[in-house]
């Protein structure tokens, strides 16, 4: 009974009323029915009507009818006749007559005339012969089913289908297939029913009082709130989305990064994006025919085609590390090293020049990282993107060794939650090159992510630097594709709006 | 990177019986990735400066060491064949470098052939950069006769038969119509004279770098080889020499030597002559962080198939052999000493360096416009720094100007740096017509001008743009944003009239504000219908754009 009560308590004022108007009836009611006796408007019935029905209360009826009107030629044709009827007519007393002079004389347009000649011979009234037109009989035709029903639409201006009687049934038939005579249009009717369980509500009693929905300024302020009373509100009812500001997964995930680099002790710096091929390839010991300066991995610049070298000493040195190793002990790579194409510019392939930029303005020792956008020439695909972002660190120092750049390495990769292994790689500015997996306990692999070395010293003497330096550094989107599980690396940039509201912000995190 | 394919019984034959498993552990921590492998064959990709890896023979020479099989330097004795060959002054413009050397009792299958082929192909790629630096050709010695002659010809100078051709052509015609001309041309267009090297009757057994006579082409019934590398850079060439020829020796050739007579001299080829090194044991140990003694070194240095010996308590020396092009430096011999000891076994450890860590005053920046960009409801999306002149100007209903443009874009839509970041927005709301309204969304990212008084001729600049669509947004809504944005970021709000293309003449308004060391400039209104119209949106949009000095 509790339950009943509450019930009615939550129903909506409107709702009560419809409720209400089957007092004394159990017959189905018709909304405007409903509207008249409960004073309400017919748009108000159906809304309580179709919330009702929802919860099983009335059941909406739903009758659909055709109903047949006149268009506004149709209306024509039943005032001045079909054109068959007013050229019959127009053949009255005359043997025949030509189709110009006979439409002339029915007052019909060539198009008119043409439709009435083709009804003439369809319905048997007339024949042609030779471009004469002649009355198959002296005696005017019986009007046609047809006629008489668009003398019923011209009556009546718009008729239910279903109250035709039969014998016109045929004639809408044909009218219909005459374009543009009659019109027909579905209508809905609405019945509604109260169900047991709404009968239910109404002999339990439903009373109608004056309720508030909305608590108002005035009901607080004037203390009105003390005698009104508040409506329940059904909570399952539908409600709208919002969505909350939210930052983009893969700046979370570079912020969780620095955040761990910083916590680590490491400084934070920037570069140029784009990059003299000086810093982003001589200055690392790439040999100018190196494969990966070519043009179809590297993006060249056009404009600005070339920078400004740094300091002559500095390309100098470079220059000879290049050529013949020059006081690092190195052979070199024994070519004819040329500034010119050290000053071409390109969009930086890696943040390892920041690194590099960094170490000849800093002196060690040092922990550095940056994190920053860099460019590959690729092609747009699920894989590969022209762009990406990068993170690199470099820890430099007299007593820093290969031992500890694992240990970074394993720091840095246990505080994102991954385990992580070791084996021999190759970059060409780096010796004890590594490249690090990490375990995928759900997919149980191991995935490359992240490559690292010790600075040659072919990239060291040259910017100054005496001390060893350990560097790695990783693809920030590769991470991202593993913590957010997608398949598809352009979700990052092309994003759909429906994954970024409905991705949570906690990631790993568990409340 | 070149990937090569071999089967599990050609190891064996090469001496390593292990099974696959450990073959699978093994191979990466040599020094390389796997690609794929099945039941017969395995494929793996070595890295660039090992190119002495690319034949199965070389990677067995290098497992066995690996593995402890076989250690030390492996010796190759060298014959002197009796063949020689002139390097004509013709050529030396051309293509000025030569090596040749002979190898006998070489026997060949089907199976083999190919493997030679893609091992060749792969030192092309690696080491001869696409053919430009150094060109090998393999041919069947018994087909011609000695000596040789390495010249440049004139372009109609010659005809004879190419590989895979049945017909004569010229090596003008080879340029113009055989398909691996076609593909090389551009190494030898400039010049007025193409490489040629042929024997003492005038038969043709090459066209470097374009391809070989289809005469000495290589069959299973072939015992004698010659091997040709030409180039430009007299190092590579050798090193190349050098890698074929043991390669081949390790599959049981004997390398026979050819005396190249050059007009500045005569030299003897291959010259496998070993390159000493010097490694300290101390820096090794320092630098591994491994406690090595020199026992331990001379060990480690022969397992990676060097001889050592020792110098001095402190001193051993690494004899390499002359297949080794990667070792350039004593940290290389560091190097293949970790890996021989297994860079999987070294214990990780921090470094004992106290440092302080400072956070980049952009990325602090950045943190707090974030803040009040979610704290105002927007959505954060990020972009692609490429965009098109199409995209940043034309839909935006702005005129070209300084920017920076790609030379080889890798499409139509990627052919410039952006200057602003409000096209990047408009697409997203693009790609993302089909939900809900409102959309609020923001981008804080950077942007590159021209600025020729840089050293790199351009400059990085922040900028914060957002921009918001529903049915009624409108220039108050804008206005109430930007005034919440400028003046949570510290400045004063103070706005102007401005005419700008993108947005409604009339409702549109630059901001222009001070801090104590800093500045901001921007512009906020609502967007063009024109504009909006371009982006094939159906909803008004309202954009804000601050750039930070």
């Amino acid at each position: 009974m509790m339950d009943l009560d509450r019930i009615i308590d939550q129903l909506h004022i409107y709702e009560k009323k419809v409720l209400k108007a089957f007092e004394g009836s159990d017959k189905p009611l018709k909304p405007e029915e409903i509207a008249e006796s409960q004073k309400i408007d017919i748009k108000s019935v159906m809304s309580a009507s179709g919330a009702l029905e929802s919860r099983g209360f009335v059941r909406v009826m739903k009758d659909a009818d055709e109903v047949v009107s006149l268009t506004e030629d149709g209306e024509s044709c039943a005032r001045e006749g079909l054109p068959e009827r007013r050229l019959i007519e127009a053949l009255k007393g005359e043997e025949e007559l030509e189709m110009s002079e006979l439409s002339r004389r029915a007052g019909l347009d060539k198009k008119e005339a043409g439709i009435g000649i083709g009804w003439l011979m369809r319905k048997g009234w007339g024949r042609i012969s030779q471009g004469m037109v002649s009355a198959v009989s002296d005696e005017t035709p019986e009007r046609g089913a047809d006629e008489r029903l668009l003398e019923l639409l011209l009556e009546r201006g718009s008729v239910r289908i279903r109250e035709l009687p039969d014998e016109l049934r045929g004639a809408l038939k044909d009218l219909k297939g005459r374009k543009g005579i009659v019109d027909i249009r579905k209508i809905k009717r609405h019945t509604i029913e109260l169900t047991t369980e709404g009968r239910k509500l109404l002999e339990r009693g439903i009373e109608i009082v004056e309720e508030a929905t909305q608590v108002t300024h005035e009901h607080l302020k004037s203390g009105a709130w003390r005698k009104l009373h508040y409506r329940g509100y059904n909570i399952d009812a539908e409600y709208p989305l919002v969505y909350p500001g939210k930052m983009h997964p893969l700046r979370r995930i570079i912020d969780e990064i620095r955040s761990i680099f910083l916590k680590l002790g490491f400084t934070e710096s920037r570069g140029p994006i784009v990059e003299s091929a000086f810093w982003n390839f001589d200055c690392l010991f790439q040999p100018q025919d190196h494969a990966a300066r070519e043009m179809q991995d590297t993006f060249y610049v056009k404009n600005p085609a070339v920078t400004d070298l740094p300091c002559e000493d500095l390309v100098r040195a470079v220059q000879d590390a290049h050529e013949t190793g020059g006081s690092t002990g190195s052979e070199g790579w024994q070519y004819e090293w040329d500034r010119d194409v050290a000053r071409q510019s390109v969009l930086r392939t890696h943040t390892t020049c920041v690194s590099a930029r960094f170490l000849s303005e800093n002196e060690p020792p040092l922990k550095m990282f940056s994190v920053g956008r860099v460019f590959r020439r690729e092609t747009i695909t699920y894989k590969h993107l022209p762009e990406f972002h990068q993170v690199e660190g470099i820890v430099a120092g007299d007593e820093v060794n290969f031992r500890n750049l694992l240990g970074i390495l394993r720091e840095f990769y246990r505080k994102l939650g991954f385990e992580v292994r070791f084996r021999p790689a190759y970059f060409p500015y780096t010796y004890l090159s590594t490249e690090c997996e990490i375990y995928l306990p759900e997919k149980k692999s191991w995935i490359e992510l992240g490559g690292a070395g010790m600075f040659r010293p072919e990239v060291l003497e040259p910017l100054g630097v005496e001390t060893p330096v350990a560097a790695f550094g990783l693809g920030i989107e590769r991470l991202a594709m593993i913590r957010f599980d997608i398949k598809d690396i352009r979700m990052l940039y092309q994003s759909d709006l429906g994954w970024l509201r409905g991705l949570p912000v906690t990631g790993d995190l568990e409340l | 990177m070149p990937v090569i394919t071999f089967d599990y019984d050609d190891l064996k034959e090469l001496g390593i019986d292990i099974d696959r498993e450990k073959l699978l552990d093994v191979l990466p921590m040599m020094g390389s990735d796997i690609e794929d492998f099945d039941d017969e064959s395995i494929k793996v990709e070595f890295f660039p400066n090992r190119p002495d890896l690319l034949s199965v023979e070389g990677v067995a020479r290098s497992l066995r060491g690996f593995l402890g099989i076989e250690k030390g330097m492996p010796s190759y004795d060298v014959h002197d064949s009796g063949v020689e060959v002139t390097v004509d002054e013709s050529v030396l413009d051309v293509r000025p470098y030569l090596g040749m050397a002979v190898i006998e009792d070489v026997q060949f299958t089907d199976k083999k052939l190919k493997q030679v082929m893609e091992f060749q192909e792969d030192l092309h790629w690696v080491i001869g950069r696409d053919r430009r630096k150094v060109a090998i050709g393999i041919h069947d010695l018994d087909r011609v006769e000695p000596p040789f002659l390495y010249s440049g010809v004139e372009p109609e100078g010659v005809t004879f038969t190419p590989l895979d051709s049945v017909c004569e052509m010229t090596p003008h015609e080879i340029l113009e119509e055989h398909p691996k001309g076609v593909s090389y041309a551009h190494l030898l267009r400039d010049h007025d004279r193409y490489p040629l090297i042929t024997d003492k009757n005038g038969d043709v057994l090459s066209m470097p770098p374009i391809i070989n006579g289809e005469l000495t082409k290589l069959t299973v019934n072939t015992r004698r080889i010659l091997v040709d590398v030409t180039g430009t850079d007299d190092r590579a060439v050798r090193q190349t020499l050098n890698i074929i020829c043991t390669s081949f020796a390790e599959a049981g050739g004997r390398i026979g030597s050819v005396r190249v007579k050059r007009p500045d001299g005569e030299l003897h080829l291959p010259d496998l002559t070993p390159r000493e090194m010097r490694v300290s044991v101390s820096e090794a140990s320092r630098i591994t962080g491994l406690e090595l003694s020199a026992d331990e070194v001379m060990d480690l240095l022969m397992k990676a198939r060097m001889d050592a010996r020792r110098t001095s308590d402190d001193e051993v020396v690494a004899v390499i052999p002359a297949y080794r092009v990667d070792i350039l430096h004593e940290v290389d011999l560091v190097e293949n000493i970790a890996v021989q000891h297994c860079i999987g076994r070294i214990e990780p450890e921090l470094p004992d360096i106290a440092t302080i860590a400072e956070e980049d005053t952009w990325s602090r920046a950045d943190a707090s416009i974030r803040e009040v960009m979610v704290g105002l409801g927007f959505q954060e999306v990020m972009s692609l720094m490429l965009t098109s002149e199409e995209s940043h100007y034309r839909r935006m209903r702005l005129e070209e100007d300084e920017r920076v443009e790609v030379a080889q874009p890798i499409s139509q839509d990627r052919t410039m740096i952006r200057k602003s970041l409000l096209n990047g927005l408009l697409e997203f709301f693009e790609d993302n017509k089909h939900e809900d309204l409102p959309q609020k969304i923001f981008e804080v990212g950077d942007v590159v001008y021209i600025n020729p008084e840089s050293e790199t001729r351009s400059r990085v600049v922040t900028k914060l743009a957002c921009a918001v669509t529903h049915s009624s947004a409108g220039f108050t809504e804008i206005k109430s944003l930007a005034a919440a944005v400028v003046e949570n970021l510290g400045y004063e709000f103070r706005i102007e009239p401005l005419e700008h293309p993108s947005f409604i003449e009339g409702r549109c308004a630059a901001i222009e504000s001070e801090g104590k060391s800093s500045a901001i400039g921007g512009f906020f209104g609502e967007v063009h219908p024109e504009v909006v119209t371009n982006f094939n949106l159906e909803y008004p949009v309202i954009a804000l754009e601050i750039e930070f000095k």
